[in-house]
């Protein structure tokens, strides 16, 4: 149970830097 | 005068005085000037080199956000291997054990982003090699990620035109080596002086006058306690932070960490005056957010001062103001000037407890946060209200029929939009937050979402408390809340990151499409940002978007408990 919510929330966490990394072309373009 | 109150006023007239020769500094560190501390130019290079880094290529501000992430990603990993394997590795003399997956997660994001929100105690949830190591490496640079994102700001507001706007490394670095830490050694050796523990050994064995045997605990506090504060970070080494005696040792350390915490913020107000030449400017910014911090300020502290009605009912003397939740050793003014400075900055370190307070004093210190610039946080603030000022000029230039310019560039719609869904992304985040929170809390307030010790109005303030915190990245609390748990931990691990690189982002990126806009010279049909009329217009949108923002509910939380007193 504690790997599967570990790789999770790492998962988790990357998709949030993710977004990130996509909300600089966003605010570029908007 | 009340001596207590003297005090206050002393300390922040001091700061005051402090920040305005090192915001003078800072503006010549990041402009590239000979400094004191240009003797560390040989260390920031040798890191440059060991990581390929160039810090002389200039970067645009797409260019430069990507470093800021990329860095921070790397940090976040980091992080998390750290608090879930510190019960097996070094440094751990008291035998704590490892983080859960979820606690390090929330731990991990909220060092990583600045806020330093605790849901565990440091005493027993947290190692010497994790506490130095990750936590404290995270204050220095999360601290220096913010000042960086303000230079290149900085920077791309200068009269000209150009999409290049230094290098964020560079920034970083310096931010770290002439900036945080030269401050953090002078600090620290205040503290040692004062004795705040320094120690690598564990736990201390002591006998009370009782005869009772008490384990102690202790640790190398003094390096950590410095940039707690100068970082505007706010994470204690203890779990009671500066309220703790070690953390917090006597009244002389209460001052100084209190002018550490908003020192650099206030700093930075003066140094953007410096860098592009325009003091008056940034007296204008600084007397619209001092007028703000002084609303939330004095009533808290007369407020404080009264006592609690309540209490006063039951016999009990309120001659030395609510005392309870807070230190004899400190006082009432002396406790309620420190709440509201640590919300309206992003620090979030206590040396009471805010769950403690009157109703309207916990409301003005959650104000401060839902505000979030009035002073702000270590660079993050002044980019906080860069957004109220583009809405101020873009509102102004409707007002009077002028195309709205700030600093010789047109603000459009492009900038408008970016600046609405920064301020648009706190409202939702918190109230969405605080919502699912009252929503669980109403299935199942038994077991499951047994968190509430308080289930009325201040138990909403509780849960509205913890998600304004995350959002502004401040890192205090009601702790009548019970927080370490799946829900809280993750929840609230969202909410701190959405809340700290999509408001460093946005104004970054308002900033960067500005500097590659055409330069106009001022005119006589330019709307002047430096005047006591537009500080006004700024004061009054800065009002209004958080009165439409939050007061609803206010009025469920801290307002209701008022009247119902």
């Amino acid at each position: 149970m504690e790997t599967v919510m570990t790789i999770a929330l790492l998962a988790a966490g990357l998709v949030c830097f993710w977004l990130f990394y996509k909300s600089i072309d966003f605010f570029d373009k908007i | 005068m009340n001596s207590e109150i003297l005090g206050v006023i002393l300390m922040f007239g001091l700061t005051v005085a402090l920040a305005i020769p090192l915001g003078k500094y800072i503006a010549k560190v990041y402009a590239g000037e000979k400094s004191l501390f240009d003797f560390f130019a040989p260390l920031e290079n040798f890191f440059f080199r060991i990581s390929g880094i160039n810090a002389k290529r200039e970067m645009n501000w797409k260019e430069s956000m990507v470093a800021l992430l990329t860095i921070n990603l790397v940090w976040f990993l980091f992080a998390m291997f750290i608090l879930m394997c510190q019960g097996w590795l070094p440094l751990n003399p008291d035998g704590n054990p490892s983080m859960s997956p979820h606690l390090a997660f929330n731990t991990a994001i909220s060092f990583l982003v600045n806020c330093n929100l605790q849901d565990y105690s440091g005493e027993t949830g947290a190692t010497y090699l994790s506490q130095l190591v990750c936590l404290m490496f995270l204050q220095f640079v999360s601290a220096a990620t913010g000042l960086a994102a303000a230079a290149i700001v900085f920077n791309a507001l200068k009269e000209r035109t150009t999409d290049k706007l230094g290098n964020f490394y560079n920034y970083f670095m310096k931010s770290l080596t002439r900036i945080l830490l030269p401050l953090s050694i002078v600090v620290a050796i205040i503290f040692i002086l004062n004795g705040m523990p320094m120690t690598f050994h564990g736990k201390d064995k002591i006998t009370s006058l009782q005869g009772d045997t008490v384990q102690v605990s202790r640790g190398p506090v003094a390096a950590m306690i410095p940039i707690k504060h100068l970082g505007t970070n706010g994470g204690g080494w203890f779990g009671a932070n500066s309220a703790h005696p070690f953390e917090n040792p006597n009244y002389l350390t209460n001052i100084v960490e209190m002018i550490a915490q908003l020192l650099i913020p206030l700093a930075m107000i003066f140094a953007l005056g410096f860098y592009l030449k325009r003091r008056k400017l940034a007296w204008m910014i600084f007397g619209v957010m001092t007028v703000g911090f002084l609303c939330l300020t004095i009533p808290n502290m007369v407020m404080e001062q009264h006592g609690n009605p309540e209490i006063a009912k039951m016999g009990v003397n309120m001659g030395a103001g609510a005392m309870e939740g807070k230190e004899v050793r400190f006082g009432t003014p002396a406790s309620a000037y420190w709440s509201i400075v640590t919300t309206v900055i992003s620090t979030g370190s206590v040396n009471s407890m805010h769950d403690s307070f009157m109703p309207l004093s916990g409301m003005n210190q959650m104000l401060a946060m839902m505000v979030n610039s009035f002073y702000g946080g270590c660079g993050v603030g002044i980019l906080n209200f860069f957004i109220f000022i583009i809405i101020a000029v873009f509102i102004s230039g409707l007002m009077v029929g002028r195309t709205p310019e700030f600093l010789g560039k047109k603000i459009e719609a492009k900038e408008m939009k970016i600046a609405v869904i920064v301020t648009l992304l706190s409202a939702l985040l918190i109230k969405g937050g605080t919502a699912l929170a009252c929503y669980l809390f109403a299935i199942d307030p038994v077991s499951r979402a047994a968190w509430l010790n308080n289930p009325g109005f201040h138990g909403f303030s509780e849960m509205l408390y913890q998600f304004t915190s995350c959002n502004a990245n401040n890192g205090s609390g009601f702790e009548g809340l019970g927080d370490n748990t799946p829900f809280w931990n993750i929840t609230t691990g969202f909410v701190l990151i959405l809340g700290r690189y999509l408001p460093i982002i946005g104004p970054v990126a308002i900033a960067g499409i500005l500097a590659n806009k055409k330069f106009i010279p001022e005119s006589a049909g330019t709307l002047k940002t430096d005047t006591l009329t537009f500080g006004v217009m700024i004061f009054a949108v800065i009002f209004i978007v958080t009165a439409l923002s939050y007061f609803p509910a206010l009025v469920l939380g801290p307002l209701a408990e008022f009247f119902s007193m």
